[in-house]
This record gives C-alpha cells, sequence and structure tokens, in this order.
C-alpha cells in the first residue's frame, strides 16, 4: 500500500498537480503511511521535476509550483514529523548579494532548498558580507548562498569568503555563488566552493556536496 | 549610396542590405542611469545636471547623436496630475513615483520601489494586488488621463523625418505588470490554476496596452515596443505553456491592431527566449531584443528566424563589456555582422544594461566597430 501511495504522490506532484498533491498525501496519511514515507515520495516528485527542469522539459514556473506545492505539503506534514525521529536539518544562509536586489533565482533556490529538507536563513536582499558571516555563525548552518545577478555585484562573493576567513571560520563553511552572470572561473577569483548559472545546478552542487 | 537613419533602419528591418547595419541604444535599449552619467560626462555631454530626462532629455538626444543611432523613441507619461504630485528619479525602475517613505516611490498603479543602499537599482516592495480574492477597490490607470501624449506627439513630429521612431506604454507588458501587481510567486500560482482574478487581471492590462498602442499607431511612430521579461539566463521564467495560454493571444490582439496601421512590432525580454520565437514571429513580431549573446546564440536565431525577425543588440554586457578589451568588443562586434548581418536584419547595440564595470571606451567601441566593419555589401 505505501508503495502505491508513495509511486502516486510522486506522480501528481511531477505533473504538479496540486491539489491531487494535498489530496494525496492527505489520504496516504489517514490510512497509515509513515509521514517520512509521504516525505519521501514528495521529495522525489521535486527530484524528478528538476530533471525535467535540466532536460529543458519544465521550466521555472514548474520549479516555483513545485516548491509551492511541497510547502503546503509539508504544511500537513511537519507536525506530524516533529514527533519522529528527524534527522538535524542541514542549515543554509541564502541572500543577495550587497547592491543586487534581485530575488527571483534566490527564491526558487530557497524553495528547491526546502523542498530537500534544508534549513534556509534567508536574509533577503542587499545583503552586506558580514550579515552573511554573522548569520552563519549564529546558526551553526554550514552553508552560505550568495546570490547575485549583476557582472557588478558577483565580486561581493569575495568579500564574504574574506570575511570567513579573517574570523578563522573559511573552512567550516562552503559557499555558493550563484546567478545569471555568475561564471566558472569565478570559483578561483573569489575564493567560493562553487559558482553557477542557474537554480537547479545550485541545488544540485549543494546536494553533491551533502552526500 | 548613403541613406538616413529612417531609411536604413525600414531597409534593415524589411530583410534588405541598407548602406550599414543601424545602431541603436538610445531608444530602447535599457539603461543603468549611472553608467549614462559617467558616459554624458566622460563624453562632455553634460551629466545630469541640466534636469534631462532619460528617453526624452536633451542630454540623450546629444548622446545618440554623438553615437550616431538610428531610432528614437518616445513613451506614455503619467498623467499630468499624478506628475505633480511626483517626483523623478531615473535610477527607479518606473522613474515617476509618490515618495511614500525615504527611498520609496509608489507608480500610478500603487506598486512601491525601493532603491537599494547604493541607491542605483529599485526593487517592488509592495504589490497593490498582493493577498487579494478580487479586483474590485483597485483603480487601474486611465490611459485617456490628461497629459500622457503630449510629449510623445511633439517628439514624433521633430524625429520623424530622421528617425524610426518606437513606442512604449511607459512601462512592462502582461507577465512583469501582472506580478508586479500581485507578487512574483503568486502570478505563477495564479496562471497554473487559471484563476478568474488572473484573467480579469490580465483583461484590464490588455484593455490600457490596447488602447496605448492604437493612440501610438495613430499618431504615426514606426514600431511598438512590447518589453516583458519572460526569461531568465538559462530558459523562460514562465513555462511556454502558461505563455500561450495567457499572454500570447493578449499580445496577439494588439499586435494585430497595430500592423493594420503598418507599425512594426519589437519585443524584449532578457535571457534565453527560444522556446516562444516561432510563436512569436507567428503573431507577427518583427523584432527581437536584445539576444543576449550568454544566454542565446545570435547566429542560430538569424538561421533559424532571420527571413522573418530583425535581431536587435547583441553585443555580451555580462562578459565582452566588463571584462574585455576595445580590441574584443569590436572583434565581437565584427563577428555578430558576419554571422547576423546578411541581408539586413541586424541591429546593433548592447544587449541589455551596460552596468559601472564596463569602460566607457569599450561601450563606444562598440559604434566605433560598426562604423568600421558595418558597411553593405558585408566583406567576407
Amino acid at each position: 500500500m505505501t508503495t502505491d501511495f508513495a509511486k502516486e504522490i510522486k506522480e501528481v506532484m511531477t505533473a504538479l498537480e496540486t491539489e491531487k498533491v494535498i489530496d494525496r498525501v492527505q489520504r496516504a496519511l489517514r490510512l497509515g503511511v509513515g509521514p517520512t514515507d509521504v516525505l519521501d515520495a514528495l521529495r522525489g516528485g521535486v527530484q524528478e521535476v528538476g530533471r525535467k527542469y535540466e532536460e529543458g522539459e519544465y521550466f521555472i514556473s514548474d520549479l516555483v509550483i513545485a516548491g509551492e506545492t511541497m510547502k503546503k505539503a509539508l504544511e500537513i506534514l511537519k507536525p506530524l514529523l516533529k514527533t519522529k525521529e528527524v534527522k538535524e536539518p542541514i542549515g543554509i544562509v541564502l541572500g543577495s548579494a550587497y547592491g543586487d536586489l534581485h530575488d527571483i533565482g534566490k527564491e526558487i533556490v530557497k524553495s528547491l532548498l526546502l523542498s530537500a529538507g534544508l534549513e534556509v536563513y534567508d536574509l533577503g536582499v542587499d545583503v552586506s558580507p558580514g550579515k552573511f558571516v554573522e548569520e552563519s555563525q549564529k546558526t551553526y548552518a554550514r552553508l552560505i548562498g550568495i546570490s547575485a545577478l549583476l557582472s557588478t555585484t558577483t565580486p561581493a562573493a569575495a568579500d564574504v569568503t574574506r570575511e570567513l576567513s579573517a574570523r578563522a571560520v573559511r573552512e567550516r563553511v562552503k559557499v555558493i555563488l550563484g546567478g545569471a552572470a555568475v561564471r566558472d572561473w569565478m570559483v578561483e577569483k573569489f575564493g567560493v566552493d562553487g559558482a553557477v548559472d542557474d537554480a537547479m545546478k545550485g541545488v544540485r552542487l549543494i546536494q553533491s556536496w551533502l552526500g | 549610396m548613403i541613406l538616413n537613419s529612417r531609411e536604413r533602419a525600414i531597409c534593415a528591418i524589411e530583410h534588405k542590405e541598407p548602406d550599414r547595419v543601424p545602431l541603436e541604444g538610445t531608444a530602447w535599449a535599457e539603461w543603468s542611469y549611472p553608467f549614462l552619467l559617467k558616459l554624458l560626462s566622460d563624453l562632455g555631454l553634460g551629466g545630469g545636471g541640466s534636469g534631462g530626462m532619460l528617453g526624452s532629455g536633451e542630454e540623450l538626444e546629444l548622446l545618440a547623436r554623438k553615437l550616431g543611432t538610428d531610432f528614437r523613441a518616445v513613451s506614455m507619461d503619467p498623467p499630468v496630475e499624478f506628475r505633480r504630485k511626483a517626483v523623478y528619479d531615473p535610477n527607479y525602475h518606473q522613474p515617476w513615483g509618490i515618495q511614500v517613505a525615504r527611498d520609496i516611490l509608489e507608480d500610478e498603479w500603487g506598486i512601491r520601489r525601493q532603491l537599494n543602499a547604493a541607491r542605483i537599482q529599485s526593487r517592488v516592495v509592495y504589490h497593490p494586488l498582493q493577498g487579494k480574492d478580487s479586483l474590485e477597490g483597485y483603480d487601474f490607470p486611465d490611459p485617456d488621463a490628461e497629459g500622457r501624449f503630449e510629449a510623445a506627439e511633439n517628439l514624433l513630429k521633430k524625429w520623424r523625418e530622421e528617425y524610426l521612431v518606437s513606442s512604449i506604454w511607459g512601462g512592462d507588458s502582461f507577465f512583469c505588470q501582472a506580478w508586479y501587481l500581485r507578487g512574483f510567486t503568486q502570478t505563477i500560482l495564479d496562471m497554473h490554476s487559471n484563476s478568474r482574478l488572473m484573467n480579469e487581471l490580465l483583461d484590464h492590462l490588455l484593455k490600457i496596452f490596447l488602447k496605448a498602442a492604437n493612440r501610438f499607431a495613430e499618431m504615426g511612430v514606426d514600431i511598438l515596443a512590447i518589453a516583458d521579461d519572460v526569461a531568465a539566463q538559462t530558459g523562460l521564467i514562465i513555462s511556454p505553456q502558461l505563455w500561450r495560454k495567457h499572454i500570447k493571444p493578449r499580445m496577439k490582439t494588439i499586435i494585430d491592431s497595430v500592423k493594420k496601421r503598418g507599425v512594426y512590432v519589437l519585443y524584449h525580454t532578457d535571457g534565453n527566449c527560444e522556446p516562444i520565437i516561432a510563436d512569436l514571429v507567428e503573431i507577427g513580431v518583427d523584432i527581437l531584443n536584445p539576444i543576449q549573446p550568454e544566454c542565446m546564440d545570435p547566429a542560430r536565431i538569424k538561421e533559424q528566424y532571420g527571413d522573418k525577425l530583425t535581431l536587435s543588440g547583441t553585443i555580451s554586457i555580462q562578459d565582452t563589456l566588463p571584462r574585455g578589451t576595445v580590441d574584443d568588443v569590436k572583434r565581437e562586434v565584427k563577428t555578430r555582422i558576419r554571422t547576423c548581418g546578411q541581408g539586413g536584419g541586424l541591429i546593433i547595440s548592447p544587449s541589455n544594461q551596460v552596468l559601472l564595470d564596463t569602460k566607457v571606451e569599450n561601450f563606444l567601441a562598440i559604434y566605433d566597430a560598426v562604423r568600421e566593419s558595418g558597411q553593405y555589401p558585408l566583406r567576407a
């Protein structure tokens, strides 16, 4: 029974049928399917949406819909998951670079990372390097995600890595820079651990770091 | 034979070879105001001090003459009554607005934008239709309000003999305006669920945009520019299915209407919009802008759609302009002319806002390179 429900939840999530996702989640829980199994099925669906996006079949709006559907499903699941054994979530501090006000890409990444089970500490836009670092220390987040759409704002990533080094915590935190004008060479130039020009690529890279 | 700007531009859009590749940058091109000020200052053309306004100001006209651009633009202004209460600051995405708080302007739609700490970029911080269940109580701007088209009519009279004149209704089109009003995520969810509110909202926008477009067509503009950022770096933001369902038919209504009067249609979206280019051609778009070469290969667009579509923009603002040399810029311009200029159908300019990390000499190299290498017949 669990397998059938899991399969169906994954299918309707992949098809972006929000109402059906919520309905199947509720039905599955009523019939005694474990919340972690339901969550895994939902995540499987989101993964599939991500794969379709990478293959050009789905678009940013589809990632948004998947993320919002997942949020709704999590509202139902969270109270139940709290009572079960759940691994301590891994935290990421997320924000748009200093000087940059664009946040569409950041919001999509946030939504996908939440779906993947990460704890996201969203600092918003126009975030100073010091604020990224302070928040990562305060929350013990092991990741920092810097979003920068413009060529002029990408160098702010170097200020973040410098600030981490100055506080002798660079080794504890992985830093990823993402945005339209981000290029591979920025890894070396700005001292970040990853540089991507697409939301899904960023999520994949973060997941690969987490193993 | 040397053509004037108007003749040259028409020739290129009609897919015939003019005397040289036409130049743009001061009509529908987007500007980062700080870079514009730097450019004007370096060229000895002022620098914002004379109170000129982007798009209609004398400084921009001086720049257009200096660069030798072949196009001019007129726009639908906010009404006189609104401008009386408002301030004008081109660092905001919508420069006219009522100051509602420090560094926050509210435009005539009720959308509020806030400047960043450096005060050179703005973002929407208040969406007037966010969280609403209906459009009841929301007053849409009146396209017939006094003072919207007077400046446009005067400028058109001044420019129409010499230049090809484009027009824009003073803001963004369906997708962007909908999400500025409603919020980004909610707009996508509304479109996905085909909500009544979203359909009513888009119909209201259509009414306003259609009225403005027809007014421009009646006054004799040459090009209607429809600007709607529906794409990001690697692909569409809104899926082609949602775009075809909600936006394409409404755009077609506008395009059909202005085409009856012989107006060319330009469509602008940042990013990679390849999945809908065939649709754009189908509904009558003549010019596609800005074709960012990091997002879409201009040569491929030319190969696939070059007999119907004129390419506008195409010079890298993410890599070559900020990080290349003058020679790199000239090389890119020459490549573009060689690969996209055959048979006309190419208008060169930066492929989006040039930012402060670009050297003025790199920017100017675009225009020098076209004058040096953009003559028809093209050299092999």
